[in-house]
């Protein structure tokens, strides 16, 4: 059974990292008016934010985001995993159910894929790709063969990691069209509008970076570029999605009604 | 669930037709980093069929305290939040209705209530709008004006559909999220969010102990006179412009717009700038140091700095001197103990003094 500090403990982590929602916060509040020991828990948080801020960034081995990634796949995070564990995500958030839900389930699980495998493809990008070897040319000491053989493996891994992470986001995409199908109903038109301009830039710059990249293979910023792009991409669908559901919990007569009638006249 | 489902057919389908139709957009200029902004243009008169309008003015005061907290939502409308004093807030409510006849635009008005909910410390207020019939649709012509008065301690959130929100001179946590309007905060302290689809995101005077998310979709995203701990600031095809800002961390993007950082860093900050096709200008004086890495696919990189060029910079690798046109740069001044990286795709990269 769950007492009632550690019911609190996930939320005065986010009190302390600054993400708290607004709306959740006059509870958290409200219990660490009357519990030291949660007080102290978020004292002692707020300490270490604040200590970490002082250490030295520390420049991880190109190695070991190719190990992290070989560490979740043999832990089996895979698609099947995520979309469990997404269900709990948005479960948690008080999502009814409803005839498209498990579409929703499906998207949500893609982009808890995506926010893992983009974080470590940008991570492996800016420092596993970067070039160890024919782009960088220069008087640098020759490697022996061991080191030759270790960095082209690790190159070929680095490739492998970031071609997972891209199927990933085709993926999700994937699956967001299927709740695409799921309902025909329109949006309202200016609001609709501004979104699809704004898609367009990004696909803009989704076509850019992989043209670049069939024309420069080993190229980081355009493989930047792309995930970037990829990963603003979701992050506005994902961002629209929760301007939606706050919409939502405020509106019982239908917002986009309301907008489309307002603006019509 | 079925709207935000329906907003997501229009999304997916937009987004699957545009990736092979649009070309590449060509680098912009940059835009000068102190042009005055146009004022907003005032709304014009409503004519034709919603020529007429009912109000009714409601004012609801609420007794939350000096530290208490106000939720407010709305539809279609503006939102106006000022500092005062005592301590209950004052929520005046304009409801209008709109119609082709004065009795047509009392029936609108009639569609729409505000709904207050009060606890100790705590109020929501929310204008609601009358279900559906039975027949279908109701179409509204309605919408809601609020002015609120609060103690300058208060926690407020706004959600918003439709208009504009500006904030002025409150001290307590601060949220603001509008869908369609531009979002203005000034001389307050403690913002955390605030976030607009469509519309500007103007910031003037804001020192903030935490983190401060700022967004927009197609908007700018301008601050001036802006401190805070942490920053996080995006627009897809609007720019980011920071004018005179203090922060320990900045996270700052724009997919076709520009980026501007002009204000000062912390030892052993982290600022990360990036933009698409956008120009970058990094600004940060010359008072502390920084390691920094520039990468631009196909724009120029350069700097108006002295920089202590590391031995991985690939054009020290490559011999050529300092001055010359380069894609990328890696590079110290002063101590180096801020981090800094700046990334574009097709824009160029200006460090300035």
């Amino acid at each position: 059974m769950t007492t009632p500090c550690e019911a609190f403990s996930a939320s005065i982590g986010e009190l302390a990292d600054g993400t708290l929602a607004p709306a959740e916060r006059p509870r958290v509040e409200a219990h660490l008016d009357q519990c030291a020991a949660c007080r102290g828990l978020l004292a002692d948080l707020e300490a270490i934010r604040r200590d970490a801020r002082q250490l030295p960034r520390a420049e991880l081995p190109p190695a070991l985001w190719t190990r992290v990634a070989d560490g979740l796949r043999s832990q089996g995070v895979t698609d099947r995993h995520s979309k469990e564990e997404g269900a709990g995500l948005i479960g948690g958030a008080g999502l009814k159910t409803g005839p498209a839900k498990r579409y929703w389930l499906a998207a949500a699980a893609a982009i808890v894929v995506l926010i893992i495998g983009g974080a470590l493809a940008t991570q492996m990008m800016k420092r596993g790709a970067a070039p160890p070897t024919a782009t960088t040319p220069g008087p640098t000491p020759p490697p022996d063969a061991s080191g030759n053989a270790n960095a082209a493996d690790l190159v070929e891994s680095v490739e492998a990691d970031l071609k997972t992470a891209e199927e990933h986001y085709e993926r999700a995409i994937a699956n967001l069209e299927k709740i695409a199908s799921a309902d025909e109903r329109t949006l309202d038109p200016v609001v609709a509008g501004t979104l699809k301009k704004n898609l367009e830039i990004i696909d803009s710059a989704i076509a850019e970076s992989r043209s670049a990249l069939r024309s420069e293979p080993q190229s980081a910023p355009a493989r930047v570029s792309l995930f970037e792009a990829l990963r603003r991409k979701m992050s506005l669908l994902q961002d629209t999605i929760a301007l939606m559901n706050e919409m939502r919990k405020g509106n019982q007569a239908g917002t986009a009604q309301i907008l489309e009638g307002l603006q019509k006249s | 669930m079925i709207r935000a489902t329906a907003l997501f057919a229009v999304l997916l389908t937009f987004a699957a037709s545009a990736e092979a139709q649009t070309p590449p957009a060509p680098p912009r200029p940059p835009s000068p980093p102190d042009a005055p902004r146009p004022p907003r243009p005032p709304r014009p008169p409503r004519e034709g069929r919603d020529r007429h309008e009912a109000t009714d003015r409601q004012v609801h005061r609420l007794a939350i305290g000096r530290n208490g907290a106000l939720d407010l939502a709305n539809i279609s409308g503006d939102v106006i939040i000022q500092s005062g004093g005592g301590d209950e807030a004052v929520v005046e409510v304009t409801l209008r209705g709109y119609g082709d006849t004065p009795e047509s635009a009392k029936e609108q008005l009639n569609l729409i209530y505000v709904d207050v909910i009060k606890g100790a410390s705590r109020a929501e207020v929310r204008v609601r709008y009358k279900e559906r019939d039975r027949h279908g649709r109701r179409n509204y012509h309605a919408s809601a004006d609020y002015r609120v008065t609060a103690p300058p301690d208060t926690r407020i959130t706004v959600h918003s559909v439709s208009g504009d929100v500006q904030a002025a001179r409150m001290k307590g946590e601060l949220s603001i999220e509008t869908v369609s309007g531009d979002v203005t905060i000034d001389s307050s302290t403690r913002v955390t969010t605030a976030k607009t689809v469509s519309g500007d995101v103007n910031l003037t005077g804001i020192a903030t102990e935490g983190s401060l998310a700022a967004a927009s979709v197609s908007g700018d995203v301008v601050a001036r006179g802006l401190k805070a701990s942490r920053l996080e600031l995006s627009t897809v095809s609007g720019s980011v412009e920071l004018h005179d800002v203090a922060c320990d961390a900045a996270e700052i993007q724009s997919m076709s717009g520009d980026v501007q950082f002009l204000g000062a860093i912390s030892k052993q900050g982290r600022y990360e700038l990036q933009s698409h096709s956008g120009t970058i200008i990094f600004a940060p004086g010359t008072s502390v140091g920084f390691e920094v890495e520039a990468t631009s696919f196909s724009g120029d990189v350069r700097s108006e700095l002295e920089l202590k060029y590391r031995a991985s910079d690939p054009d020290e690798q490559s011999g050529r001197r300092q001055g010359r046109r380069r894609r990328s740069l890696r590079g110290t001044y002063g101590d180096g103990s801020a981090v800094v990286e700046l990334t574009t795709f097709s824009g160029d990269i200006v460090i300035r003094k």
